[in-house]
């Protein structure tokens, strides 16, 4: 089995194309249309608008992403705006590689809740994994294929099945959102399909994969983001808010006899890199940065521990002295 | 302001990309739109003394701050250490001693005291830590403070900022500190944290070594116990985000057989017909 680490692959190559307006929820009862938002006579929009402009039209969505990963996570939705509103040509591109917080959305016509994302966008509405109907409905939204529709509802019951072993209900007979909700998104490609696998639970989890056939085998490639956002407010703490995205890639080969197949094959990655992820976020979110505050400042007095310390190490010095 | 289009030539745009990328990449960023206000000049400058860049004179380290700022000329600074005003250029980091400041004769004896009581107050609990003192409005002291890291080889840096005006008649004090830390491989996760802070004490500046032994004493203390109470909240951070798992692994302790998830939901689905 060929494993790679794939790094540095952009997320946006295995995303569909949509259509030419673009809504951006901001919650599940509301829509609105950021382009609408016409650009304020801000000096540092135009000024970055000059700059941009002047920059070949790849390397402009290169430094509006770069951007992105630099700007407080917890500011988004209004640094995702902003952006859209200096380089409104590449809003499409913008809104499909930017990770936002997973919003939810009831299906009306099965009375469960699913998931929003670029992934089952078209225009101003969103397709329900579970009915296959769009909301708002609209007369030719994208579809995946009859075969592809087939493996998407199969995904759908097993990542449900999934996060069901995984993402305890901490009280009988709560609603899905409570023990965490998934969804997942397929749509045709020419040489195999692709998809989006969607979680939210603790965190937000977006896994995009596309998925080859080679023959008795396919390949895979995946890019994986988790987002957890927290804000605390104590009195004795003030306001802390520790937020931000972290991603993973994967590529691997399996083979596959039948197109159940491929759910498993996903499943056992998605799986795999959720364990990862969630390691990741432990070891960062609540290792790391908590490490580098206490490298900024320290509670016991530096002069005490290097007083410590120079007295340990005469010690020991003596102690070697005694010993030869 | 400055007009960027008027610039000289040297400036060419991958040049002008470089110093506003430089501004984005080199620290934690804040807000975009305060931050970039008047043009690049402005927001750098603007950048510098609200994030206390710090700057060496006479072999010191000065923090650059509204408190040391001139009204009027926005590029010159006050250190009230080395009693001098300076002129910085912020976008090409150049330092420039212009005059003598001479210090307040009322307030520099409070002033110097609490001067020499917080660098070693900073050196004790700050390792890479820098801090100004001012005499300010009102007859008010100001004590700013900043501790950095970078390791931008590894992907991440973080800031330390504390503030604290002294009322040194009433005794009391006033802290705002703010803790920004960045981490950014394959990802972008930040910590941005405030605390306002008022705490009082009776001791009067008749002696004012006595007084900044006071005001050193309080402010440690405030400054631990924020300490301790953000590395709680993290602990508790952890223990919520994962409480809502059964646990690392499903409850089969195994990882998820797919293939038998493939065939629930259709052994359901042929149950129920």
């Amino acid at each position: 089995m060929a494993q790679s680490f794939v790094r540095n692959q952009r997320s946006y190559e295995i995303t569909p194309t949509a259509n030419t307006i673009f809504p951006y929820q901001s919650s599940h009862t509301q829509t609105y249309k950021i382009l609408t938002k016409t650009g304020p006579s801000n000096p540092f929009a135009s000024y970055f608008r000059k700059l941009l402009t002047e920059l070949k039209m790849g390397d402009q969505i290169e430094c509006a992403l770069d951007l992105m990963r630099r700007l407080p996570p917890q500011n988004t939705e209004e640094n995702l705006s902003n952006l859209i509103t200096l380089i409104p040509d590449h809003h499409e591109d913008l809104l499909n590689n930017v990770d936002q917080p997973l919003k939810v959305a009831k299906c009306k016509t099965k009375n469960r809740d699913y998931l929003l994302s670029p992934f089952n966008r078209d225009g101003d509405s969103y397709r329900s994994p579970w009915s296959n109907e769009y909301d708002p409905p609209i007369s030719d939204g994208i579809l995946p294929s009859p075969k592809t529709r087939k493996l998407e509802v199969s995904a759908n019951d097993a990542f449900d099945t999934y996060r069901d072993m995984y993402v305890l209900n901490l009280i009988e007979n709560q609603s899905y959102y409570e023990g965490g909700i998934s969804s997942a998104y397929f749509w045709d490609e020419s040489d195999g399909f692709s998809g989006a696998v969607l979680f939210k639970k603790a965190w937000d989890s977006i896994h995009v994969f596309k998925a080859n056939e080679r023959g008795r085998g396919a390949h895979y490639k995946l890019t994986s983001t988790v987002m957890l956002y927290t804000i605390t407010s104590k009195p004795e703490l003030g306001h802390m808010n520790l937020s931000g995205s972290m991603t993973r890639q994967f590529e691997t080969d399996y083979p596959f006899d039948e197109p159940s197949s491929h759910i498993a094959n996903i499943g056992r990655m998605v799986e795999d890199i959720e364990l990862k992820m969630r390691n990741l976020l432990q070891d960062v979110y609540f290792g790391k940065t908590k490490d580098i505050v206490n490298d900024l400042r320290s509670v016991k007095s530096l002069v005490e521990t290097q007083r410590q310390a120079d007295i340990q190490k005469e010690l020991l010095g003596k102690l070697m002295e005694r010993k030869s | 302001s400055l007009n960027i289009s008027n610039m000289d030539a040297p400036f060419s745009t991958e040049n002008k990309l470089k110093i506003v990328s430089k501004f984005l990449l080199d620290s934690p960023p804040g807000e975009v739109n305060d931050v970039f206000n008047v043009g690049i000049l402005g927001a750098l400058r603007e950048y510098n003394t609200e994030q206390y860049t710090t700057v060496k004179i006479d072999d010191e380290e000065v923090i650059l701050s509204k408190f040391g700022q001139i009204k009027d000329k926005v590029d010159s600074y006050v250190d009230p250490k080395s009693r001098q005003v300076f002129e910085f250029d912020h976008l090409h980091k150049i330092t420039r001693v212009i005059e003598p400041h001479p210090p307040d004769e009322t307030t520099e004896p409070l002033r110097s005291a609490v001067e020499a009581a917080f660098t070693d107050y900073v050196k004790d609990h700050y390792p890479n830590g820098v801090s100004t003192v001012y005499s300010t409005e009102d007859e008010t002291i100001t004590i700013a403070i900043v501790d950095n890291k970078y390791n931008s080889l590894n992907f991440w840096n973080g800031r330390w900022r504390s503030t604290w005006v002294v009322k040194p008649e009433s005794g009391e004090l006033k802290g705002s500190l703010k803790v920004n830390v960045h981490y950014y491989e394959d990802g972008n996760v930040q910590l941005n944290s405030n605390k306002d802070i008022e705490v009082s004490t009776s001791t009067t500046v008749e002696n004012p070594s006595a007084a900044a032994a006071a005001y050193v004493r309080l402010i440690g203390k405030a400054e631990n116990e924020y300490q301790t109470a953000l590395n709680e909240s993290y602990i508790e951070l952890s223990e919520n985000t994962f409480k809502s798992l059964r646990r690392a692994l499903p409850l089969t302790r195994h990882k998820l057989d797919w293939d038998k998830i493939l065939n629930y939901k259709i052994g359901q689905e042929l149950a129920n017909k």
